[in-house]
């Protein structure tokens, strides 16, 4: 019967449900946004580091992003591979150069070259061509996201970068770049030769540890020994990447602006809604106060209410952030939406919606059942 | 009839507002409700009736004197626990129904049982038996909207009986009602004051109601000023309107 009669209450005035409903999706629509919005930044930002087959990164002291690099020794890999339960360790570099449109015009692009035979970092996701082929000197992988922008659009079409002549041999779907300026995969000599590091030197070493061995010791045995670089594991150094992006660049604290003032419009449309429709119906609530009612089942009453309202306004949020998420899939922006984010948006709902419903509760408990009798 | 009182009121005094708009709305008003009895309890407007009878239903607390329902005293009693007397031994009928209009009348008279925390099925079991009761079975699906105001307190008297109270309070329960409908109220209400071990009280400035009643309490400015025991048709019993006590 609490839930007949809080979804009655509701849908009662079907206008107001449907206005309420309306504005409580918009906010869940605009909070959906910015978190898929983030964890679509937080996927780009992290693209490269999460398809590393690496378990620990070795890079230059003060290191805070994988897109913003300085260069160390390649001697740090020689101690490295020194230590007990390494197995390979993959210099990889990394910078910022010129891609020469085949007419005119120019785009920055970030290198990313490694030894593609050790199979530490590579391309993904190829929808054209393959990795064996950018073994070929002067050759790239690009994505299809940023083709047109580097004016190329299959394989073969021809750039220069740095003034170096390029051919696309492969091109990838899905790799972005929360900088803006696309990634080009090369093999590590070419990516010298565009980036201008000469073979003494690295960005960063990509280390495999070797089967069965403890990653936090053999990363200790490395940070012992070498004294000129900082030693990371994954996980670290993605922590890192994605807090210098979202956090540092002031990128994040406009989403979670936007995520907090979705969550305030929310509770405040609900606490609205909830406190009207409470006036509405003030003489039933006092009724039932007058028939015995506890105060536990009046606020059960009214929790109901905001958790019906919530549920159904989550439940349009989540279909339109879904067609959102499937609208920019393959965008340079893409909002991304998993299970978890969902299972997120629907518990930030309820909450909002049982912080609103706290603060219309105290109206109902304190109603006086002597006003049944009020004529 | 018996003569077995379920509510006792003694020596209850009550004070409306504070200081200089202080106003004593009841003073010194003793009175019982016996089982299987229907009182009447009339007077001008203003007397006290309403106030005496939030009183006795132990939704307003008194000033002082002591209240006995069905044998608890209910002086220095919780809001809380008070509730829990009302939705155990205390059934209301009100003038103007306050029967919820969003819900069906199987579902206004299920929420007596909602609010004794009894299971959904037993509640609304019960609730069809009272409809059954009040006559109005062919009537469970139908909102209040869609019926006449006196099959809407017919839904308001099985509500109140539904949770199966000592005490019945109705307060003006025909003043909204044509004569037709005021006489099936009345002549439900003192079927079930004869047929159950339920007390009535029913409050009034109707004069169509005086041949229901077994007992007639008359108040004038927060007093009693009189009290009869009828015989059913209108009449006295004791002495055409001797007081038995004032």
């Amino acid at each position: 019967m609490v839930v007949t009669l809080a979804f009655r209450n509701l849908v009662h005035d079907r206008t107001r449900l449907a206005l309420t409903l309306i504005g409580i999706a918009v906010a869940i629509i605009l909070v959906g946004t910015q978190m898929g919005l983030m964890l679509g930044f937080n996927r780009m930002i992290s693209g490269v580091l999460d398809h590393a087959h690496v378990e620990l990164w070795i890079v230059p002291p003060g290191t805070d992003a994988f897109d913003d690099p300085a260069v160390m020794g390649m001697s740090e890999r020689y101690a490295a591979l020194a230590v007990s339960g390494v197995e390979t360790v993959t210099p990889v570099v990394v910078g910022f150069a010129e891609w020469q449109l085949r007419g005119s015009g120019t785009a920055t692009v970030i290198v990313v070259g490694s030894d593609l035979q050790s199979g530490a970092l590579e391309p993904w996701n190829l929808v054209d061509g393959n990795v064996s082929s950018l073994a070929a000197s002067g050759t790239v992988a690009v994505d299809q996201a940023y083709a047109s922008d580097l004016g190329v659009s299959r394989i073969g079409d021809t750039a220069k970068i740095e003034g170096t002549p390029v051919k696309v041999s492969a091109i990838t779907s899905g790799i972005r770049s929360f900088t803006t300026s696309p990634y080009v995969f090369a093999g590590l000599d070419q990516a010298r030769t565009y980036l201008g590091i000469s073979s003494e030197k690295t960005t960063y070493l990509a280390v495999k540890v070797a089967a069965g061995a403890d990653i936090q010791a053999v990363r200790d045995r490395i940070g012992a020994r070498i004294k000129k670089a900082e030693v990371l594991t994954t996980a670290e150094f993605r922590r890192r990447n994605v807090w210098r992006w979202l956090f540092e660049t002031g990128a994040g604290a406009v989403l979670l602006s936007g995520i907090i003032l979705g969550l305030c419009v929310g509770s405040f449309i609900v606490a609205q809604t909830l406190y009207a429709s409470i006036n509405d119906h003030l003489k039933e609530f006092a009724t039932l106060r007058a028939m015995g009612s506890s105060k536990s089942l009046l606020r059960r009453v009214v929790y109901c209410q905001a958790g019906l309202s919530a549920g159904l306004a989550t439940l349009l949020a989540t279909i339109a952030v879904a067609l959102l998420s499937h609208a920019t899939a393959h965008s340079a922006l893409p909002i991304l939406i998993n299970l978890p984010l969902a299972a997120l948006l629907v518990l930030l709902c309820l909450g909002m919606s049982i912080a609103a419903a706290a603060m219309t509760v105290a109206k109902v408990t304190r109603i006086q059942p002597v006003t049944v009798f009020a004529r | 009839m018996t003569a077995r009182p379920v509510l006792e009121a003694h020596d209850i005094e009550k004070t409306l507002g504070q200081g200089a708009a202080a106003v004593r709305a009841l003073m010194g008003v003793s009175m019982a409700l016996y089982s299987g009895e229907l009182t009447l309890l009339r007077g001008p407007s203003g007397s006290g009736k309403t106030t005496l009878m939030s009183i006795l239903g132990g939704i307003l607390a008194p000033t002082s004197g002591s209240i006995h329902v069905a044998g608890q005293c209910l002086s220095g009693l919780s809001e809380e626990v008070l509730a829990g007397v009302r939705r155990k031994d205390v059934g209301f009928i009100f003038q103007s129904y306050n029967l919820f209009p969003t819900l069906t009348a199987l579902q206004n008279v299920t929420l007596a049982g909602t609010v004794q925390f009894r299971r959904a099925k037993e509640a609304s079991d019960r609730a069809s038996a009272a409809l059954e009761a009040v006559g109005l079975s062919s009537k469970l699906n139908s909102y209040p909207a869609q019926l006449s105001g006196g099959e809407q307190q017919r839904v308001a008297v099985a509500r109140a009986i539904a949770g199966g109270p000592s005490v019945l309070l109705a307060d003006e329960p025909t003043a909204a009602l044509d004569g037709e409908n005021g006489r099936t109220v009345m002549a439900l209400l003192s079927h079930l004051a004869a047929s159950t071990p339920c007390a009535v009280l029913v409050v009034t400035h109707d004069e169509r109601t005086l041949p229901y009643a077994d007992r007639v309490i008359s108040m004038e400015d927060g007093r009693i000023i009189n009290e009869q025991i009828m015989a059913r048709g209108g009449a006295s019993r004791n002495g055409q309107g001797e007081a038995l006590h004032v």
